[in-house]
């Protein structure tokens, strides 16, 4: 490999010609990064817990999205007649106290956990990192979003959570607003003290040497910096706020009754315990796996994505 | 004479501190010509790394710095320039190169796209062109393999590579000024003569003034043909090497030329030393600065700051007793 790329340089060079063929050079890049990415392949799959990670998550965003095709029935489909029914080959959960289907509420209310999570984490992580480098750039503003940040934080996150639902209404889209916001401020946080650090660094001193103004700086050099914790960050984001959604639901807080998500499923199961232990066994199972797959996955793709970790 | 490129007069650059304003450095002047190579040498914390700085404007001037004096760079006064003209300044006029090749390096782009940054910030040319010019730079400073380096990392580069890579960056604009502050501090010293080699060749070919700042009087010897000698924020000598190296006339120079080792010296005999450390910058003594560490002070040297004194048409040193000595 190394030798054919060896020999593509001479030929590049061959002659000591300064002018390149664009062809030439594009096809050595590609081999380069190629190998580059086999490198990083092997980083991330060597990574035994990560790969489990992955695969959990992988599975659970599969079964979400072919829950129509895999679940035997409707999930909101009541049949009074075989209600709190143990499992079985027909009902691999069992029913719930209105006969419903576990499994096909399970499968469904991976749709919606899922669709919170990732769009709580992506939300929260893309204005977390706008505010964090701001604040870092600007002294003013620091002051005044960080005490916003430090009024947030102050309140438990789940009763910020619960009072913002309480605000807004039950609604899936203002589960995601109240717990985006819930989040924004750890994550600015987290944005800004590493904007902090890298700022400070000489290569920063050398761009400004260079000539290169504020924004440059800050957006396409100190942002590329922190991105990789941040991506760390929103991955854990993406598992916590699958946990702080089916506690909503389960406060009845959430999402609202008759979509099953896996809290809500948890919250309809409480009450019947001790007769139907499988109502909620298997969506608070489904919560743990993952969330313990999506935390093994932040910590593979962070060693996956920082270049100069090995 | 060539053509002065640089002319630095009464540089005072001062820093809010918690004890105060302290001054770091106290009306520095001096000159760069065209295709010169200037050494400034001192101890640590003398100010040599500030004066760099303060050309450059570095330091935020809303809370911490304050510079007083003038720099000119040709007709334009550096420090009346509003920052957006400052920005035009650095890099394509005057750059720098730091110390540490690896921290000044940013660690998520490529050894490349590092170098046509400071191009595209620039000059108005594509991407395309920026590149071609890149992996040429990258071959002017000596590296092998110009196009793998090109798309590698810095952490996959040595340190004599990665200062190479540096020197790259900070001759893109083609600059008629370089400040190299302790370019070869980190680096061994088979690959110190290199980069110097490096350095010279540069300033020969491109007859670009070097500013290099070192406390390593060997190189200074070797490369330079002024030097500046810096005690405590103040130029306490000045003149061509031969003057500084052949009759130092300051104490301090005398000192620092005697704690050179020597391939002559007695076995088993100490290497000299000065006295003392540099005082803290809140503790500046009265009178001459170096009076407290001076092996030949007198009363007057405590009480009155010395003058800037012609020793002759070439050399000038702050001393009262330059005669004597």
């Amino acid at each position: 490999m190394t030798k054919t790329i060896d020999s593509s340089i001479e030929n590049v060079y061959a002659g000591d010609r300064t002018e390149m063929k664009n062809e030439e050079l594009k096809q050595l890049r590609k081999r380069l990064s190629k190998e580059q990415q086999e490198i990083k392949y092997r980083r991330f799959f060597g990574n035994k817990a990560a790969v489990f990670g992955l695969i959990i998550v992988c599975t659970v965003i599969f079964l979400a999205l072919f829950a129509p095709v895999i679940s035997p029935y409707d999930p909101l489909e009541l049949d009074t007649v075989n209600r709190l029914k143990s499992m079985s080959t027909e009902h691999l959960f069992g029913t719930d106290t209105m006969g419903r289907d576990v499994f096909s509420r399970v499968m469904y209310g991976a749709r919606i956990s899922l669709t919170v999570g990732f769009t709580v984490g992506i939300l929260s992580g893309f204005f977390g990192m706008g505010i964090g480098l701001y604040a870092s750039a600007n002294a003013y503003a620091d002051n005044i979003l960080m005490r916003i940040c430090d009024g947030l934080k102050a309140i438990p996150s789940t009763l910020l959570a619960i009072t913002l639902m309480a605000v807004l209404g039950a609604d899936l889209k203002n589960v995601i607003i109240a717990l985006t916001v819930v989040n924004i401020p750890n994550m600015a946080r987290l944005a800004r003290s590493r904007a902090l650090v890298i700022r400070e660094q000489t290569y920063i001193e050398a761009l400004r040497c260079l000539g290169a103004g504020r924004l440059r700086i800050v957006w396409r050099h100190i942002a590329p910096n922190i991105i990789s914790p941040i991506i760390v960050q929103v991955t854990f984001v993406f598992a916590s706020s699958i946990i702080t959604e089916a506690a909503l639901s389960f406060l009845g807080a959430g999402v609202p009754v008759p979509l099953p998500s896996w809290g809500n499923i948890l919250n309809e199961g409480k009450g019947v315990i001790y007769q139907a232990w499988w109502i909620v066994l298997f969506p608070g199972l489904f919560t743990a796996l993952t969330v313990l797959g999506l935390n093994l996955l932040g910590d593979g793709i962070r060693d996956f994505i920082d270049p100069s970790s090995k | 004479m060539a053509e002065s490129i640089l002319k630095v007069k009464d540089l005072c650059t001062s820093f809010n501190t918690e004890r105060g304003r302290l001054k770091a450095i106290d009306g520095v002047s001096f000159e760069v010509h065209k295709g010169e190579m200037l050494g400034i040498v001192g101890e640590s914390g003398c100010g040599k790394s500030v004066t760099s700085q303060s050309i450059l404007r570095l330091y935020d001037e809303k809370s911490l710095a304050k510079y007083t004096g003038e720099v000119r760079f040709h007709d334009s006064s550096l420090l009346d320039l509003p920052e957006k003209e400052m920005r035009h300044v650095r890099g394509e006029k005057i750059s720098m190169i730091f110390q540490d090749a690896l921290s000044s390096l940013n660690p998520v782009f490529t050894v490349g796209n590092q170098i046509m940054e400071s191009l595209l910030i620039h000059k108005s040319i594509t991407k395309k062109e920026a590149k071609e010019k890149a992996i040429q730079l990258l071959k002017d400073v000596g590296i092998p393999d110009p196009v793998r380096r090109f798309y590698q990392y810095p952490f996959e580069l040595s340190g004599g590579m990665r200062q190479r890579v540096m020197i790259a960056v900070a001759l893109a604009c083609e600059p008629e000024l370089l400040i190299a502050d302790e370019p070869t501090t980190a680096l061994d010293v088979t690959i110190q003569a290199q980069i110097m080699d490096l350095i010279v060749e540069m300033n020969k070919r491109r007859g670009m003034g070097v500013m290099l700042i070192t406390h390593d009087l060997g190189v200074v010897a070797e490369t330079c043909s002024k030097v500046i000698v810096m005690y405590l924020g103040q130029i306490v000598e000045e003149g061509l090497v031969t003057d500084i190296f052949d009759h130092p006339m300051h104490p301090y120079t005398i000192g620092l030329m005697e704690s050179v080792p020597r391939l002559d010296s007695k076995t088993g005999e100490r290497l000299h030393q000065i006295k003392g450390t540099v005082p803290l910058l809140n503790q500046i003594p009265e009178g001459c600065r170096f009076a407290p560490r001076c092996p030949h002070a007198t009363e007057l040297c405590r009480k009155k700051m010395p003058e800037f004194l012609e020793v002759s048409d070439t050399q000038k040193a702050r001393c009262h007793r330059i005669n004597e000595i």
